[in-house]
């Protein structure tokens, strides 16, 4: 029944300048003059970020449905309705729709979860953007089993950024009010901190804290634990060590209490693997080769034995190559060269397996030419300096490529750099330099424009100066003059990072200064 | 490898290339030069590669080339075969604006189009598809002693290295020894610049024709009159400023503001208008893809190109190269800003933005929760002015909405009346528009 004048003037000033409450006046108003069923047809449209024919026929009442058609020209017709262009589709106003889907969740739970399941089922497609809506929806209606569709998404989306992106920003709703389910609260800032690291590097610690005591009410363990490792990554970022030491420590004891428990679950073995090499990375770091030695082989016996169990996973395959590798790396810092090409040899073996099985998988592309520069670096500490040469150049040829696909891509670009670098360093006679100059020039024109992008970087300039240094070193030996302005240009670099070093030390010691002072 | 997040996408985007040569003259250095460059994930074709499908060579070229991340195409003394009158006519017909998009060719008219040689139409449609092509002038130690084309082609061939040098292309005519010379030169380029397709632009128009406003129009809105003017004033150019950022907590009204100045727009006669929206953070790919949608009448031979490669960076630039060289006058429109995922965020402020402040081309319009700030050490700023929507808390506004917008005729008492009410609900909803906007049109409804 439409309302009158003071029955809208007292709607309106109950919300008390409240922007959801305003939202939701409107909403009363709009309705009041409507049939009554058309409440719980926008109730059901404002589940979801959006809706076309087809899902708005699915979300809806079974009551409704027979008549979905005019209930979808009647929702699509109301002023707080909008287009999304970008979905074909439509959608309930953002502010509407947020504060009646936490008006749903507070006071009718039951009415809100069926909406959502229905929801969850309607977006069954295989774009991203269904799959984002369907766990979006999944983690409230069942938050146990949207955690693990949550979990699974997130790691099928690694590799593009974007897509990782819009997951955290659709779960991130859940974060920001306390009335959501714990589960799905822990899982908007679990992803905000894996997803965002790069983005807003100081808000990761802050955000794994919130997942880690999020997940502490519910007492899942597992997700107990995916919090810790991050907790646990963010304290070795930040350099306090002893505290990653602890969280990887602590997460490594739940992995395996969770193994123990359900012996059969790949994914808490594999929780088992990874905090090994969290662990074995932390004891590299701490300079504890020994210890490091033992992390990676318990780490890679671990792996062995899910490859067992599924021979043709390539992530137990590829958790088997890092194994290997690192073992590799252990093995070169104790100069034990012989150990070191059996485990180098052994993750290449298992690296071109996998990149012949998909030439397009840029990852195990770059875990290639990751290892041939090992290989390389092998043969120069064996004096095999052709063999050296062979390797560098094939990881040359993958890193080009890589960074040919996506020429923006500042760490990929250094990768090229490193590889030709590391060509450009052999030991070479007269005849073949200018063979060699050419991949230090190639190496150089990269922290060139490395260096430019971004000239505080202290690593840039580092590049920066190696190339400058080992192509004056080049020049001088074939008695080419432009060698002089080269080393002039390696001697700028020193100067300025020295300089950086200076002011960045007087920096650090301002502050004392000025308590001094006062 | 540890399983933390790689930084790069997950699928290495196909890298195509096709030889353009005169199969009798450079078979030898061809063959070379195909075993020189092929590498895992990069395909190398040539034109004997379609010649067996029969009828329609030149369309499976332009199909091929379309698709190409570049051409490398060998210019001897002979210039080969060419396709038939109808071959060229069908391809004319699906690109109807190839002629004058590269300016050097023969009008349709002219029979001179039809001699025209396989060879040479790859050159010219890797120029219309924006591919880059790497031209290579055979020289006295790459030329062929033993082989001499008919008279009729080498003048041909004389004049198609005319139209190349005429289109601008000289600086990328190379001489060439052997096919190897050929293929380091061309990866060299691929190595050493990343951007190197933007080479492959002609250089953008330096004025535009801005429109001019037929007719004075306004908002059909409450109080907007002043976004509505400075839009106004943005699209015809009689503004200093090309970016407009506007932005306004929720419920203000913006996308309503936004949907007025994009019907607004393209209601201007040679003005084109993009508008897309960022609501339920979609990617930045899907974002342009409406925009290049939106923007029909313009070609994006680049950025269609790129969508087929799924290559991200790639992408973006092909889009804002393809933009730039319409040489129409553009306005972007785009909205729910705050909804932008991080990725698509950075790229707007650090590329989007940045652009429209060194193409003159371009306007841009941006709405949103939030807004990118004003800063002046970033140079955009200078040309950007930032407008937060006020609630619209005076009753005049509303009473004149209800007349000039929702139509409202009422006199004497009952405009007392009626603007009483007005002032009633203007303060008991704040000046909050969606609300007022409802409450009025309900008022109205009751007559007043």
């Amino acid at each position: 029944m439409p309302l009158d004048f003071n029955e809208h003037l007292l709607l309106v000033q109950a919300a008390q300048g409240d922007p959801a409450l305003l939202a939701l006046a409107t909403l009363d108003i709009v309705l009041a003059s409507q049939p009554p069923e058309l409440r719980r047809v926008v109730e059901a449209a404002a589940v979801p970020h959006w809706f076309d024919e087809t899902l708005f026929h699915l979300i809806l009442d079974d009551d409704l449905r027979a008549e979905s058609g005019r209930w979808y020209a009647a929702v699509i017709a109301l002023p707080l309705v909008e287009a999304i262009p970008a979905r074909q589709g439509f959608n309930i106003h953002e502010t509407a729709r947020l504060a009646l889907r936490r008006q749903m969740f507070t006071e009718r739970p039951e009415r809100f979860c069926e909406l959502s399941e229905r929801a969850a089922a309607a977006f069954s497609g295989p774009a991203v953007h269904d799959q984002i809506e369907h766990v979006y929806h999944l983690v409230v209606a069942a938050p146990a089993k949207g955690s693990f569709a949550l979990r699974d998404l997130n790691v099928r989306l690694t590799g593009s950024v974007e897509a990782s992106l819009a997951l955290t920003s659709a779960i991130e709703e859940y974060g920001r009010d306390v009335v959501w389910p714990a589960l799905a609260r822990g899982w908007a800032f679990l992803l905000s901190a894996w997803n965002r690291k790069a983005l807003r590097p100081e808000q990761t610690s802050a955000d794994a804290s919130k997942a880690f005591w999020a997940f502490m009410e519910t007492e899942t363990d597992w997700a107990i634990k995916l919090a810790q490792v991050k907790l646990g990554e963010t304290a070795l970022t930040t350099g306090d060590l002893s505290e990653a030491q602890r969280l990887f420590t602590e997460s490594l004891l739940l992995a395996q209490c969770l193994t123990e428990s359900d012996p059969a679950n790949a994914f808490w073995q594999r929780g088992v693997t990874l905090s090994l090499n969290r662990l074995g990375g932390l004891a590299v770091a701490q300079g504890d080769l020994i210890a490091a030695e033992g992390h990676f082989t318990a780490s890679y016996k671990n792996s062995e034995r899910l490859m067992v169990l599924d021979p043709a996973n390539a992530d137990w395959q590829r958790d088997l190559a890092f194994c290997l590798c690192s073992l590799g790396d252990v093995a070169f810092a104790q100069r034990d060269l012989t150990a070191a090409s059996r485990y180098f040899n052994a993750s290449l073996e298992i690296s071109e397996r996998l990149t012949a099985s998909d030439p397009a998988n840029a990852d195990w592309q770059r875990d290639l030419a990751g290892i041939l520069i090992r290989l390389g670096d092998l043969a120069v500490a064996q004096g095999e300096g052709t063999a050296a040469a062979q390797h560098f150049d094939a990881s040359v040829k993958i890193r080009e490529r890589l960074a040919a696909s996506d020429p923006a891509n500042a760490i990929l670009l250094r990768d090229l750099y490193v590889a030709l670098e590391k060509h450009g360093s052999l030991a070479v006679p007269l005849k073949d330099m200018p063979i060699t100059q050419r991949y230090v020039a190639g190496g150089l024109k990269i922290s060139e424009s490395l260096g430019v992008s971004d000239p505080d970087n202290a690593t840039w300039q580092r590049d920066l100066w190696v190339s400058y240094w080992r192509l004056a070193n080049l020049m001088e030996r074939q008695c080419q003059p432009e060698a002089g302005a080269y080393w002039g240009k390696a001697y700028d670099i020193v100067a300025g990072m020295k300089q950086a070093r200076r002011k960045w030390d007087q920096g650090k010691q301002q502050p004392k200064k000025t308590e001094f002072s006062e | 490898m540890n399983g933390a997040r790689s930084p790069q996408p997950s699928l290495l985007p196909a890298f195509r290339v096709f030889i353009s040569c005169v199969s009798d003259e450079f078979r030898a250095y061809r063959r070379d030069l195909q075993n020189s460059l092929t590498a895992s994930g990069r395909e190398i074709k040539i034109q004997e590669q379609f010649t067996d499908s029969g009828g329609k060579l030149l369309e499976q070229i332009d199909n091929y080339i379309s698709k190409c991340q570049a051409v490398i195409h060998l210019v001897g003394d002979g210039c080969g075969v060419s396709p038939t009158p109808v071959e060229v006519r069908t391809m004319l017909k699906a690109h109807p604006q190839l002629v004058d998009d590269l300016g050097v060719l023969p009008t349709s008219f002219d029979t001179d189009l039809f001699r025209i040689s396989y060879t040479q139409w790859e050159a010219f449609l890797a120029m219309f598809y924006r591919v880059p092509c790497f031209v290579y002038l055979a020289d006295s130690k790459s030329r062929r002693e033993d082989w001499k084309p008919p008279p009729d082609q080498i003048a041909a061939q004389k004049k198609h290295v005319e139209r190349l040098e005429a289109m601008g292309h000289k600086r990328r005519m190379l001489p060439f020894v052997d096919a190897k010379d050929v293929a380091l030169g061309f990866l060299n380029a691929i190595l050493q610049h990343g951007d190197w397709s933007a080479d492959e632009m002609p250089e953008a128009p330096q004025t535009f024709v801005w429109p001019q406003a037929q007719v004075h129009l306004d908002s059909h809105l409450a109080d907007r009159h002043e976004e509505f003017q400075a839009f106004i004033r943005l699209v015809t150019g009689q503004s200093t400023e090309r970016i407009q950022f506007i932005s306004a907590p929720s419920d203000r009204g913006k996308s309503v503001l936004l949907a007025q100045f994009v019907n607004f727009a393209r209601r201007m006669p040679g003005l084109c208008c993009g508008h897309a929206d960022f609501k339920a953070s979609p990617s930045l790919a899907d974002v342009l893809w409406d925009l290049s949608r939106d923007l029909a009448p313009l070609r994006f031979p680049r950025f269609k190109r790129e969508m087929d490669r799924s290559a991200t960076d790639s992408l973006r630039t092909a889009f804002l190269q393809d933009l730039d060289e319409s040489g129409k006058p553009v306005v972007l429109v785009l909205d729910t800003y705050e909804q932008a995922t991080e990725e698509a965020s950075r790229w707007v402020e650090n590329r989007l933005l940045p652009h429209v402040r060194r193409y003159d081309g371009l306007r841009l319009v941006l709405a949103g929760i939030k807004v990118p700030a004003l800063d002046p050490s970033r140079p955009w700023s200078r040309i950007a002015t930032s407008r937060e929507l006020p609630l619209i808390k005076d009753p005049a506004h509303w009473c004149d909405y209800a007349r000039r917008v929702m139509g409202l005729t009422v006199s004497g008492d009952d405009q007392m009346k009626f603007d009483d009410h007005i002032r009633i609900i203007v303060r008991a909803a704040a000046g909050h528009p969606r609300l007022l906007e409802t409450l009025v049109a309900n008022l109205v409804s009751d007559g007043g």
